[in-house]
């Protein structure tokens, strides 16, 4: 398969790469990994006539950390964050980023477009959904900040202007005594879509035993990556034990709307319950350390 | 019995393509370029089956660049395939397509950007038909056609009986039916096909492809082309695996050869992933159902079988598909009676051809299942169940094939001992498991393809005329398994010099006849041929030094590169020697010691001789039965493996990781342990995959699914335990040196111990592949209502 024809931009700086978006408009596609890129011009089902290369933006790599919280560049490889401290709220994430693809794959793919391609299966939207973050979106003159549980609107929709560039992710700090997991279940350990995957992050009361507030998140069981809000909020105020979990992992497996594609929708929903009660019971071993 | 002592056998040797390999000057047929080559590209059905009312290749032909463009009105209605028994194909349809993938036509353009666009401006009308896309639809009463010549849908059709069954299975206590089925699988390898044809004004075509069998390429593209096959010569560069599906002429490599001859032009073509898939001639579905019979003091008595193949659109290999799924269950175990009915049908899918284990994986995959099951219900532990009906060295099946070495039970011996047995089996904690199966396999098929009496290999060895090389000529297929190691280490072996003095060049078809890299024959039968041509070479070279120094030559050997002598007499050769350093006056590395060198001897050789040239040559005895399709299943030798696998069932999720793989293969003298020891790494992670992940799927319409190695699901290296290597050395007398085949054989017990040890940590039995951990947990659930669940 060959690639179609396409004019070739490659901008050093955001507002060049804004410049561009807001010229060419729809006509344009943003290269960042180009794990998915690629593979869709090479079948055609996307025809640009314009690729806007964004690896020349230093600006939109790495990460950084203050009192308000960890800002992650787009451009931030699944490999680096996979290898990367990112503190207790960013371990999740970690987890998450390990999982993608093969080192092949997760030294290419970036945290930006693992989002941007609004797949219902991506891996590292599950848990950012489940860290409350938020991504801001660039584009000539102006930017805003988009909560993702606001973002994804169904399969390889996004609500992303197409003069717009998604520059940076935000995770607002999170409280003291805060743990995540998540948990992947694929038919094999790597290069793999998730059948079902499941973040969690919990915080805890001071007692150590009582849950204060939990976030579950869960990926591949509906047309988007979707937050299991009354799992979660059920869990509030309860002590943290397998029996309050099995019943999170009853809830969320009713809050998923799988539609049966790859895997029948009983089986997804069976995963789910089962992947939550994991999710949790390692995000509550994980507040203890 | 003492083993022989070799200088160059039976050692870790490095291939012998090591370095090219590793340092990626290695030449794939993509990475071959002409001047002035063209592209080819290839127009494949979009719809499954349908009348072809028109083709307009008008429009094609105008599109600038585009230099030609041929359908069936170009090249003919030739009928090919792989048995002649079934030529079932034309190069291009003409008047119906049979599957989503079928070809019609091919352009030849400057580039390929210019070819993919002129397919796209071939009109064709279609009137489309009615599909069967399963056996079962294929079979049903009125179902739609897809071959007038072959009715009911019906490919092929087996029904053979050894022995009485009917009689055995009213001695048995126990009778048990299993059923099994497996799904579609690609052969998955790395390199997909690639040629590049050229056409000279002598009437001369030379394809350089990526193949299994330069030879039967070398064939059909005589056939297809009309060229006399004298004028027709197939290379084959360095190939990236094929496991089955390169093993017959391609679609890609008769376009190709047509348009060069058109155009007067190289013509390159590709296939991409998708059309690899789609082109497919891998592993067929094979719905098999078994009954077996035992006495209770675990004696198998009698084997029912029946066996549906989903073929696809057309045979390929699917005869030898179908007879191979009933005949290479006559061993290992002495089975007295089995009765065997088969039956391939077409679909309006790809066809599916032969793959690593051809035809007998999944039959095995049932059986070994079965005697598990059997165990069980004897109390008997089932790798001494097996032990107890195993054949022997000797031994001829019900079908009449002849064991004539057989490591079966040393290969039973070493994975119980290896994998620890007795601690483990029924004594590991809840949701672990572990499983043993056996299986065997032909080390090369007892007759070609086509009915003849060719000679399966021939050989030829020149001694380079300064005398410190030999180079060795064979039309063998070095497919990334190690063949020109192979062959390059039984030459230096038989002929007494090290290994680094041979040079291989191999896969042409001006070398040598070679049937080429399938039913795992090239180590015992190119093997014979280059051992064969090795001592020709020997025997030239000592008669000479015999003649002029006045020795007999049954005095005289060649060793490690040094002519030795038996006996009191001495060889007087200071005077040669003072001619050949005088001959190589300033040289370095001039021979010196008291023993004649073999390069010393062999260019005395050729100063007495001129060029020494030694041929060799190999074909089995006639083997086998005398029934319909006896010789399928025949071989001169059968190699033996036997395999114990751990697995944890995750019991909520379905999810099998499989722990640790113990493996016994006996594959006679292990030329190079190396190269068996990977044959056999790799034969278990194709088996690991077909058991957990691998499925080619289809929509509704008989699209294609999985057309990329991204959906379809090879193991990857994550996914693969350490796995514990253990090789069996019987002696076998039919082969060279003693050895045998590994390359099929290994997969066999692969699935059967993977299912058995499920059972073992789960108490379920699965029926269907792959073991996907959705139909694990169902079948978890079903089992628990059930009440079986252990």
């Amino acid at each position: 398969m060959l690639l179609p024809k396409f004019d070739y931009n490659a901008p050093a700086t955001l507002d060049e790469s804004c410049q561009m978006m807001a010229s060419y408009g729809d006509r344009a596609k943003l290269l960042a990994g180009g794990t998915d890129l690629l593979i869709a011009l090479k079948k055609k089902t996307l025809t640009p006539t314009q690729v806007v290369a964004l690896d020349r933006i230093d600006e939109i790599k790495g990460f950084c950390s203050d009192q308000d919280g960890l800002f992650l560049g787009s451009r931030t490889t699944a490999a680096e964050i996979a290898e990367s401290d990112l503190g207790p709220a960013g371990r999740v994430l970690s987890q998450a980023a390990a999982q993608v693809g093969s080192p092949l794959i997760r030294n290419l793919a970036t945290i930006g477009g693992n989002l941007a391609t609004a797949m219902p299966a991506a891996d590292m939207a599950p848990p950012l959904l489940a860290l409350q973050a938020s991504v801001v979106l660039q584009r000539v003159g102006d930017q805003r900040e988009v909560l993702l549980s606001d973002f994804f609107i169904s399969p390889g929709e996004q609500v992303m202007l197409p003069e717009e560039i998604m520059s940076m992710i935000v995770l607002p700090r999170l409280p003291e005594g805060c743990g995540g997991a998540f948990e992947k279940l694929g038919v094999r350990k790597a290069l793999e879509r998730s059948i079902v995957s499941v973040a969690a992050v919990i915080s805890m009361a001071d007692d150590g035993h009582t849950i204060q507030g939990a976030r579950i998140a869960l990926g591949a069981v509906a047309p988007t990556p979707m937050l299991a809000l009354d799992a979660a909020a059920g869990l509030s105020g309860k002590k943290a034990t397998a029996k309050n979990f099995a019943a999170a992992g009853k809830i969320a497996a009713q809050e998923a709307n799988p539609r049966g594609l790859r895997t029948s929708a009983v089986y997804s929903r069976l995963m789910v319950e089962q992947l939550t009660i994991r999710a949790l019971t390692r995000a509550y071993e994980a507040t203890k350390l | 019995m003492p083993k022989k002592q070799f200088d160059v056998l039976n050692t870790r040797a490095p291939r012998v393509d090591a370095a090219i390999k590793a340092t990626g000057k290695a030449q794939y047929a993509d990475d071959l370029n002409r001047s002035g080559q063209l592209y080819g590209a290839i127009l494949q059905s979009p719809v499954a089956h349908a009348l072809i009312k028109n083709i307009d290749t008008s429009r094609a032909e105008r599109l600038p660049g585009v230099k030609a463009v041929i359908t069936a009105k170009d090249v003919g209605l030739t009928k090919y395939g792989v048995s002649p028994a079934r030529y079932d194909e034309t190069l291009f349809a003409h008047d119906k397509v049979r599957y989503i993938g079928d070809e019609i036509a091919a352009v030849a353009a400057v580039d390929l950007d210019t070819a993919q666009a002129a397919l796209d401006l071939i009109k064709v009308e279609y009137e489309e038909l009615p599909i069967v896309l399963t056996a079962d639809e294929a079979l049903a009463e009125d179902a739609p056609q897809l071959h007038d010549d072959y009715p009911g849908n019906i490919s092929a059709e087996v029904h053979q009986e050894f022995g009485d069954t009917a009689a055995a299975f009213k001695e048995c206590d126990f009778i048990h039916t299993h059923k099994l089925v497996n799904k579609r699988q690609d052969g998955g390898f790395i390199e997909p096909h690639a040629c590049i044809a050229e056409y000279d004004h002598a009437n001369r075509l030379t394809l350089h492809t990526s193949t299994q069998v330069s030879h039967y390429v070398q064939r059909t593209v005589a056939m297809m082309t009309g060229i006399p096959i004298g004028r027709v010569r197939i290379v084959r560069p360095c190939v990236g695996g094929g496991f089955g599906p390169k093993c017959e002429a391609t679609p890609l490599e008769l376009s190709a050869c047509f348009l060069a001859i058109k155009t007067g032009c190289p013509v390159k073509i590709v296939y991409s992933r998708e059309q690899v898939f789609l082109h497919s001639r891998a592993r067929h579905q094979f719905y098999h159902e078994m009954t077996t019979g035992f006495k209770k003091d675990g004696t198998i008595m009698a084997l029912a079988h029946k066996c549906t193949l989903d073929g696809g659109a057309y045979s390929s290999f699917g005869i030898a598909t179908v007879y191979y799924a009933g005949s290479l269950l006559g061993a290992p175990y002495r089975l007295p009676n089995m009765k065997y009915d088969g039956i391939r049908v077409y679909t309006n899918k790809p066809a599916c051809g032969a793959q690593r284990g051809h035809g007998g994986v999944a039959a095995r995959a049932c059986f070994e299942q079965q005697l598990d099951i059997i165990a069980e219900e004897l109390k008997i532990d089932p790798i001494e169940l097996r032990n107890m009906n195993m054949m022997e060295t000797g031994d001829t099946t019900c079908n009449a094939l002849n064991m004539s070495s057989l490591g079966m039970k040393e290969s039973l011996e070493a994975v119980k001992k290896g994998s620890n047995w007795k601690k483990k089996k029924g004594k590991l904690p809840a949701g672990k498991g572990i499983g043993a199966a056996c299986g065997f396999f032909v080390s090369g098929a007892g007759y070609p393809i086509y009915r003849s009496d060719t000679f399966h290999s021939t050989a030829e060895i020149k001694v380079a005329e300064d005398g410190g090389t030999i180079i060795l000529r064979s039309g063998i297929a070095e497919i990334g398994q190690g063949a020109n190691t192979m062959v390059a280490m039984i030459a230096a072996e038989a002929l007494g010099i090290p290994l680094a003095d041979v040079r291989v060049d191999s896969g042409d078809t001006d070398y040598s006849v070679d049937l080429g890299a399938y039913s795992s024959r090239q180590t015992l039968m190119s093997g014979h041929a280059t051992k064969d041509a090795a001592e020709n070479i020997k025997a030239q070279i000592l008669a000479v030094v015999a003649d002029k120094f006045g020795m007999e030559v049954k005095n005289l050997d060649i060793k490690k590169g040094f002519i030795k002598v038996k006996g009191r007499k001495k060889l007087d050769f200071a005077k040669f020697r003072e001619y050949y350093h005088k001959e190589h006056r300033g040289w370095s590395g001039m021979p010196e010691g008291d023993e004649l060198s073999f390069t010393e001897a062999a260019r005395l050789a050729f100063l007495e001789k001129g060029t020494i040239v030694g041929t060799g040559k190999y074909k089995p005895p006639i083997l086998g039965g005398k029934f319909k399709g006896a010789a399928v299943g025949t071989s001169p030798a059968y190699g033996g493996s036997a395999q114990v696998v751990e697995v944890t069932v995750d019991r909520e999720t379905g999810k099998i990781t499989v722990d640790a793989m113990t493996d016994a293969h006996d594959c006679g003298l292990a030329i190079n342990k190396t190269m068996v020891e990977g044959q056999m790494q790799g034969s278990l992670s194709m088996g690991l995959g077909e058991a957990l992940f691998e499925e080619v799927k289809f929509d509704e319409k008989g699209k294609l699914l999985t057309s990329s190695i991204g959906e379809y699901r090879l193991a990857t290296a994550l996914d693969m335990p350490n796995i514990d290597t253990i090789v069996i050395e019987s002696n076998e007398p039919n082969g060279p040196f003693g050895a045998k085949e590994v390359g099929e054989g290994a997969i066999m017990p692969t699935i059967p111990a993977i299912l058995n040890a499920v059972y073992d940590a789960t108490g379920v039995r699965i029926t269907e592949l792959p073991l996907t951990p959705e139909r694990v947990l169902l079948a978890l659930k079903k089992g628990a209502e059930a009440g079986k669940t252990a």
